[in-house]
C-alpha cells in the first residue's frame, strides 16, 4: 500500500532526557500540575455523515453481548465500552442539518443567522455558545490541581482548510470557533517546539563563547570587562540548559513523527495514527486533559483510497437504503473509524497511569465517539451514534447497551460534565436540559 | 633645625659653610614650594573644582559641559579663577590658592600642550548594540532578502480599492458579465444599503470589494487592528503572498449586527506593512458597511488615519517582538554600556524568534522551492550572505568555517543548519559589538559606523560596494555617502528619536488633566497635538533649509479641524476630512516648539500652567544652561496659596529664597514668558482675572542683562546664544553617536559649532558632518587598541 512505502521515518532527535522542570529564558514550562492525584480526562472523537443503523446499533438494551459489524474492531475491549441509543440533537434554528449537526453537537445551542447557506434551511453563522469540551477545559484550568499547560488540544485529521460551521465543532464561546490542527508536525511544534530550540541553543553555545573570547583578546584591559561579563552569562545559560536536559525523563517519550509527511488524502491513515500518538503522549505528559479528535468535517467528502473506495463519503451517504454496494462501502468506512477508536483506546489502556497512582490511562479517561447525524441519507438528527469507552474511575459503568427515550444530547453533556466533577444544571439551550443529566448507570 | 635666628658665635669658615647650607636649603625649600604648590594645587582642585570640572577637566554633565582648556596665559588663568571661581563662592579660592590651582591645571590639562597629550587617551566607550539598533538591524537584515525590499515608499497617502460584481443586465454566455472598478481610497470606511456603489454593479448579486496597500507605522510596539462590518470579510497584514492565510477571518457572517474582529501585530516605526482587506457583500444582505480601525501603542482607537496609508504593497517585514530590558539612559540618551542577565536572555529569545521568522519562510528568502534540485546549495548560499551582511564585512576563510562550515557539516537537514547559523550569528560578539578590536578602522568599519550613526542599522548594498572598492578611506567619499544616506527614511526615523529626547516627549504620553478646568482635553486631543508637533518637526528638518532656528521661531502650527477650534487660526482651512492636517499661520504669538501646545500641555499641572516645569525645560534644553538639582526638595502645591494669586505670583513667592534664586533667577523669567499659554497651550489674556505679565529681566551666560517680553524674545535670544546652539549640537551628537562629544576630541564641539553657523544652522548638514567625523575617526591614530599609547 502506498502509505507504507511513503512511511519514511525521520527521527526527531528530541532526546529522552527532557525534564518536567521549568525552562529558562522565558521558554514555557512543559507541564502543569503533576499527576500524583488521579486525573480526569475527556476525549471527544467525531466522524461525519451518520452511520448505518442496522450495522451499528445493538439489538437490545442491557449488557453488551455482541457487536454489529461496524463496532467489530472494539470487540477485544467490549467490557470497557458503552453504546448509547436514543440521544437526539433537538437543536433547531438557522442552518441545515449538517451545520447544526456539527456546530450544535458540542454546544447544544443554536446557530446565529448568517451567510453560510447549506443545502436547505436558512443561512447561518457560528454557534451561539461554548462547547462542552471548552467548558470542561475552563473548569480544569481554573483549579491548581488540574491545570495544564494547554488545557485542551484540538486535533484534526484531513480537515479542509476552511472556516465555516461545517468544519468547526469546538467553540470557546459564541462566535469563537476553535481551529483544529490537522498537521502532526504543526502539533508537534506546538507541544514540543521550544525543546527543539533548546537543542539548537546548546549546539551553538560553544561557538558563542569562542567568539566572545576571540573578540575580547583584541581589546584593551579596561574594555574587556563587558565582554567578560557577557561570557560569564553565556556560561550560566549553558549550565541552565544542561541542567534542564539532565532532569528526569518525560513520562512518555515523544513519538516519532515523519517530518516530511505530505498532508495528502492517501496518507490519512498514517496521519491519523500520528495524531492519536501525539494525543496520548500529550495526556501522558500532562500537557492537557481535554482533547477533541475531529475526522474530516460535516459533509466530509473524503475518498478513502486506503479502503479501496473511490467515491466521496458524503455522496455515498446519500445513496438510498437499497443500494447494497453503497451500504457495504459505508459500513467499511465506519468500521475504519471504529478501528481508529480502538487504536486510541488501546494506547490508553496499555499505558500505565503516570504519577504512580496505579491502573492505566484509560481508567481515568472518558472517550466519547459521536457523529453529526443519525443517518446520512435522511439527514436525521435522531439517534446520534454515541459510543463511550473507558472512564471507569470517573464513575462509568461499562459493557452496556443503553437505550434512552428521545433524550436531548444536552443531557449527555451534563452527564459528561458531572463525571468530570463539574456540576452543571444546564448546558446550551435551557429548554433542552429538563430533567438534568442522563443517567449512565 | 638651626635657623638663621639662632644667635651663636660661629667661626668664620663654619659661617661660610652655614651660609652655603642656608642658601641651598633655601633653594630646596623653593623647589619644595614648587612641588608643594603643585600638590597643593591638585589638592585644592580635588576639593573645590573636581565636582564640576571632572578629574581631567573634561567637564561634568549638568554642571559644566565645557572642558577646561584654552589659550590663556597662566597669569590670565589665575586672575580668572580668582575673580570667578568657584561659582557662587569666589572668595574661597584667591591669592596663593588661586595660583596653586591654576598652576596645577595648566600643566595637567589646560595648556595646549597638556591638552593634546590628553587627547591621545580619550576614546569612545566600548558599547554593544542598543536595543533599538539591534531590532532595526535584524529587521533590515532579514527583510533585505525579500524581493521588493529596495522599493521606496510613495508620497501618496491612499490604498487601492477594487470593486467587482455582476452587471445588472448585460449578459455573456448566459451569465451576467463581471464588472470591475478601481479607485483610490484615502480612508477605509464605507457604507451603503440598497443602492449599489456603482450603477453597473448589480446590488442583488454578490459584490466583492478589496482594499490593498500599506500602513506605515508611526511608533514601535504592539498595534491592534479592528475590522468592523456586518458582512463577510478577511484581513491580511504583513502577509503579501497571495496564498497566505488571513490574520482575521470574518468570512462567516454570524448574526445581523456589526461584528468586530481584531488582531494584534508588533510593528516597527517607519516601516510599511502590506495590508489587504476583502469585503464580501451578499446580494441578500440589505446593509453593507466596513471600517478598518487601529489602536497604536499609547494611543486612541481610531479609523486608520490617511497620513499612514501608502499605495505600495510588500515586502513582508521581519520584526522581532521580543521584549528587552531598557538600555542605560542615565546620561539622557540610550547607550549600550552594560550587560545583564535579563538582557542576555532577551538576546537569546530574540535570536530564537528571528531564526523562526527565517526558517518558516526560508524558501522565499533563499529564492528556492521544495522541489528545487539545488535547494541545499541555495540555502547554504543564503546562510553565507546572511552572515556576511550581519557581520558587516566579507567572510574570510576563518569566519566562514566558524559560522557556516562547522555547522553544516554536522547536519543533513539544511533548514536546521540554517536555524543554528542564525542563532550563532545573532548571539555572537562580532555581531553585537560592532566597534570591537579595531586597530585602525577599515572601509567596512567606516561603512558600519555610518549606518549605525544615521540609521541605527546595517550598511546597505551601495555602501558595502563603496567599501569593497576601498573608497571610504577618503573623507569626501564618506561625506558623499552620508549625504545620500540622509535621504533614506531610516535617517528620518532615527532623527525622530532625537526629538523624543530633546523635547522630553515621554512626559506628554502620561498627561491627564482636570476635567472641570480643561473639559476640552481628551485622548483624541492629545493624539492630534502629537501629530501636529511631529508634522512640524518633520517639515522643518526635511525641508531644503532644514533650519534649526525655524524650530524655535516658526509662526505656524499644523492644525486639523478639531485643533483649529481650540487654537489660533487666522484663516479658514478647508480640509478633505476631519482628521487631516494643514500648516496654518498663527501670527507672532507662537514661536516654534517653544510654544507648541503639545509641549505646553505636557509641561503643566493637571489644573494649571507650570512656569517652573516650562522654565526648567527651556533653560536646559532650549537655552542650554546647566541647572543643579534644587537644594531643598519642596513640591509646589497650588492649594497652599491664596486663591486669588496668579500663577506667576505664586511661583515668585515660592522661589524667593536666596538659595532658590541661584537657579530660579534663570528659570523663572523663561517660565513666565509662557504664561499667556494655559495648561493646554491655548492663548489667554488673564489669569485669575488679572492681565498676564509675561515680561521679566533676564541675564545671559555672559552676564549681559536684557528684557524678555514673551516667548518670541526667548526664541530670539536662544537662536543667537552660543550655549543654546552647543546644547542642541551636543544632544544631537549624543543621540546619533551614543557617545559624548569629548570622546572624539576636546575641540570637536567647537568645530561643529563653527560649521553649524557657517551652514546657516542646517540640521541635515550637521547630521552629515557628525556622521562623517565619527566614521572617519581613528584613521589618523590608534583607536581602541590593545597596545594603546
Amino acid at each position: 500500500m502506498q502509505y507504507l512505502q511513503k512511511r519514511r521515518e525521520l527521527l526527531r532527535d528530541l532526546g529522552i532526557g527532557l525534564s518536567a522542570a521549568p525552562f529558562c529564558m522565558g521558554l514555557p514550562s512543559l507541564t502543569g500540575a503533576d499527576l500524583s492525584k488521579t486525573p480526569k480526562r475527556l476525549i471527544i472523537m467525531f466522524s461525519p455523515n451518520g452511520t448505518i443503523p442496522d450495522a451499528f446499533w445493538p439489538d437490545e438494551a442491557g449488557p453488551l453481548k455482541a457487536f454489529k459489524p461496524i463496532l467489530q474492531p472494539l470487540e477485544s475491549m467490549r467490557t470497557r465500552t458503552n453504546v448509547l441509543n436514543g440521544v437526539y440533537n433537538l437543536v433547531r434554528g438557522d442552518g441545515d442539518n449538517h451545520m447544526r449537526g456539527m456546530s450544535c453537537l458540542l454546544t447544544g445551542t443554536e446557530l446565529f443567522p448568517g451567510n453560510i447557506q447549506g443545502g436547505s434551511h436558512t443561512p447561518a453563522g457560528w454557534a451561539k455558545g461554548i462547547s462542552i469540551d471548552q467548558e470542561i477545559k475552563n473548569f480544569f484550568q481554573s483549579k491548581d490541581d488540574s491545570r495544564t499547560r494547554f488545557g485542551s488540544l484540538e486535533f484534526g485529521i484531513a480537515v479542509p482548510n476552511r472556516a465555516d460551521p461545517w468544519t468547526r465543532m469546538s467553540y470557546a464561546g459564541a462566535n469563537k470557533p476553535m481551529v483544529p490542527i490537522d498537521d502532526p508536525n504543526q502539533m508537534l511544534d506546538k507541544l514540543y517546539g521550544a525543546t527543539k530550540d533548546k537543542e539548537s541553543l546548546l549546539s551553538i553555545v560553544d561557538g558563542v563563547r569562542a567568539d566572545l573570547r576571540r573578540v575580547a583578546s583584541r581589546l584593551s584591559q579596561e574594555d574587556r570587562h563587558m565582554l567578560e561579563e557577557h561570557m560569564s552569562l553565556v556560561a550560566e545559560m549553558e549550565s541552565d540548559l544542561k541542567q534542564i536536559h539532565s532532569h528526569q525523563t518525560l513520562n512518555h517519550p515523544v513519538p516519532k513523527i515523519d517530518s516530511n509527511i505530505d498532508l495528502a488524502n492517501d496518507n490519512t491513515p498514517n496521519i491519523s495514527r500520528m495524531q492519536i500518538d501525539l494525543l496520548v503522549n500529550s495526556f501522558a505528559n500532562n500537557l492537557a486533559r481535554v482533547a477533541t479528535l475531529q475526522y474530516m468535517n460535516s459533509v466530509g467528502q473524503a475518498k478513502m483510497s486506503w479502503l479501496d473506495i473511490k467515491d466521496g463519503h458524503h455522496s455515498l451517504s446519500h445513496e438510498p437504503d437499497d443500494n447494497k454496494e453503497a451500504k457495504a462501502k459505508l459500513i467499511k468506512i465506519n468500521t475504519w473509524f471504529a478501528g481508529e477508536l480502538a487504536y486510541l483506546a488501546k494506547q490508553l489502556a496499555n499505558t500505565p497511569e503516570p504519577g504512580g497512582v496505579g491502573g492505566n490511562m484509560l481508567d481515568n479517561t472518558l472517550i466519547v465517539w459521536t457523529n453529526e447525524l443519525g443517518k446520512g441519507n435522511s439527514h436525521t438528527l435522531d439517534n446520534i451514534p454515541v459510543v463511550t469507552m473507558g472512564g471507569e474511575n470517573l464513575g462509568m459503568k461499562n459493557g452496556q447497551s443503553l437505550k434512552f427515550q428521545k433524550t436531548a444530547h444536552n443531557k449527555l453533556h451534563l452527564a459528561i460534565a458531572k463525571m468530570m466533577g463539574h456540576e452543571l444544571h444546564s448546558f446550551g439551550l435551557d429548554s433542552l436540559c429538563e430533567g438534568g443529566a442522563l443517567s449512565l448507570i | 633645625m638651626i635657623g638663621p635666628f639662632l644667635y651663636v658665635k660661629i667661626p668664620s669658615c663654619l659661617t661660610v659653610v652655614l651660609l652655603f647650607l642656608l642658601i641651598t636649603s633655601g633653594f630646596s625649600e623653593q623647589n619644595k614650594l614648587n612641588v608643594t604648590s603643585k600638590s597643593k594645587g591638585e589638592k585644592i582642585y580635588k576639593e573645590l573644582c573636581i565636582e564640576c570640572h571632572g578629574d581631567q577637566g573634561q567637564g561634568v554633565k549638568d554642571k559644566c559641559d565645557d572642558p577646561l582648556y584654552g589659550n590663556r596665559t597662566l597669569e590670565s588663568l589665575t586672575k580668572r579663577i580668582e575673580r570667578t571661581m568657584p561659582e557662587d563662592n569666589e572668595e574661597a579660592c584667591v591669592g596663593p590658592d588661586a595660583m596653586a590651582v591654576a598652576d596645577y591645571i595648566y600643566d595637567a590639562f589646560y595648556s595646549p600642550k597638556a591638552h593634546s597629550h590628553l587627547l591621545a587617551h580619550i576614546k569612545p566607550k566600548l558599547q554593544r548594540l542598543t536595543v533599538s539598533q539591534y531590532k532595526r538591524t535584524v529587521t533590515d537584515l532579514i527583510t533585505s532578502f525579500r524581493q521588493n525590499y529596495r522599493n521606496s515608499y510613495r508620497k501618496e497617502n491612499w490604498v487601492t480599492v477594487t470593486y467587482g460584481g455582476r452587471h445588472p443586465t448585460e449578459m455573456k454566455d448566459e451569465k451576467k458579465i463581471w464588472v470591475k472598478h478601481n479607485e483610490n481610497a484615502s480612508t477605509i470606511e464605507k457604507q451603503f444599503s440598497d443602492k449599489s456603489p456603482y450603477d453597473d454593479l448589480d446590488r442583488t448579486e454578490n459584490i466583492d470589494i478589496t482594499y490593498q496597500g500599506s500602513i506605515i507605522a508611526e511608533k514601535t510596539g504592539w498595534h491592534e487592528f479592528f475590522v468592523r462590518s456586518q458582512n463577510g470579510f478577511s484581513f491580511w497584514i504583513n502577509e503579501p503572498h497571495w496564498k497566505a492565510t488571513a490574520q482575521i477571518d470574518g468570512s462567516v457572517v454570524s448574526g445581523k449586527d456589526i461584528r468586530e474582529l481584531s488582531y494584534r501585530a508588533y510593528l516597527m516605526q517607519g516601516w510599511a506593512y502590506p495590508i489587504k482587506l476583502k469585503w464580501k457583500i451578499s446580494g441578500k444582505e440589505s446593509q453593507a458597511s466596513m471600517q478598518l480601525l487601529w489602536k497604536a501603542p499609547d494611543d486612541i482607537k481610531e479609523l486608520i488615519p490617511t497620513r499612514v496609508l501608502n499605495p505600495v504593497f510588500g515586502p513582508k517585514v521581519a520584526v522581532v517582538s521580543t521584549v528587552f530590558p531598557p538600555d542605560d539612559a542615565s546620561r539622557g540618551y540610550e547607550m549600550g554600556l552594560s550587560i545583564s542577565k535579563p538582557w542576555q536572555e532577551s538576546i537569546v529569545k530574540a535570536a530564537t524568534e528571528a531564526s523562526g521568522l527565517i526558517t518558516s519562510d526560508l524558501d522565499a528568502l533563499a529564492s528556492t522551492n521544495p522541489t528545487d534540485k539545488e535547494r541545499d546549495i541555495k540555502i547554504k548560499l543564503f546562510c553565507e550572505k546572511f552572515v556576511e551582511r550581519a557581520l558587516r564585512k566579507p567572510l574570510n576563510e576563518e569566519l566562514k568555517k566558524y559560522y557556516i562550515e562547522d555547522i553544516f557539516k554536522g547536519l543533513k537537514d539544511v533548514d536546521l543548519a540554517t536555524k543554528r547559523v542564525v542563532l550563532l550569528t545573532l548571539c555572537s560578539a562580532e555581531f553585537l559589538y560592532p566597534e570591537v578590536g579595531k586597530d585602525k578602522p577599515n572601509d567596512y568599519d567606516i561603512a558600519s559606523r555610518l549606518a549605525l550613526t544615521l540609521w541605527d542599522s546595517l550598511p546597505d548594498e551601495k555602501l558595502i560596494e563603496e567599501a569593497k572598492q576601498g573608497k571610504l578611506t577618503k573623507i569626501e567619499s564618506i561625506e558623499k555617502q552620508a549625504a545620500r544616506m540622509i535621504q533614506d527614511r531610516r535617517a528620518q526615523i532615527k532623527l525622530s528619536g532625537f526629538f523624543d529626547h530633546w523635547l522630553e516627549l515621554d512626559r506628554a504620553k502620561k498627561v491627564t488633566k482636570d476635567e472641570s478646568v480643561f473639559p476640552e482635553f481628551n485622548p483624541q486631543l492629545l493624539s492630534d497635538l502629537r501629530v501636529s508637533l511631529e508634522m512640524f518637526l518633520k517639515h522643518v528638518v526635511w525641508s531644503d533649509t532644514s533650519d534649526y532656528r525655524e524650530l524655535l521661531t516658526a509662526d505656524y502650527l499644523y492644525l486639523n479641524d478639531r485643533l483649529k477650534k481650540l487654537y489660533d487660526g487666522q484663516e479658514e482651512i478647508n480640509l478633505p476630512s476631519q482628521g487631516d492636517f494643514k500648516a496654518v499661520k498663527v501670527g507672532d504669538r507662537r514661536s516654534g516648539v517653544i510654544t507648541h501646545p503639545y509641549l505646553l500641555t505636557a509641561f503643566a499641572y493637571h489644573n494649571s500652567t507650570s512656569p517652573i516645569h516650562r522654565g526648567v525645560f527651556l533653560t536646559r534644553n532650549i537655552v542650554g544652561r546647566q541647572l543643579n538639582p534644587p537644594p531643598k526638595a519642596i513640591s509646589f502645591s497650588n492649594v497652599k496659596f491664596e486663591p486669588n494669586l496668579t500663577m506667576r505670583e505664586k511661583v515668585t513667592h515660592f522661589t524667593k529664597d536666596n538659595t532658590c534664586m541661584s537657579c530660579h533667577a534663570l528659570i523663572n523669567p523663561l517660565g513666565f514668558s509662557l504664561e499667556h499659554f494655559d495648561g493646554i497651550g491655548r492663548w489667554r489674556e488673564k489669569d485669575k482675572n488679572k492681565p498676564i505679565n509675561a515680561s521679566d529681566d533676564f541675564t545671559d551666560d555672559h552676564g549681559s542683562k536684557m528684557k524678555l517680553n514673551g516667548a518670541g524674545d526667548v526664541a530670539k535670544f536662544a537662536i543667537q546664544s552660543q550655549a543654546a546652539q552647543r546644547t542642541f549640537i551636543q544632544q544631537l551628537f549624543n543621540h546619533l553617536v551614543k557617545q559624548d562629544v569629548s570622546a572624539f576630541g576636546l575641540g570637536v564641539l567647537d568645530d561643529l559649532e563653527k560649521s553649524f553657523k557657517q551652514n546657516n544652522y542646517n540640521i541635515k548638514s550637521l547630521m552629515i558632518k557628525i556622521a562623517t567625523l565619527v566614521a572617519a575617526s581613528g584613521q589618523e591614530q590608534s583607536f581602541n587598541t590593545v597596545t594603546g599609547k
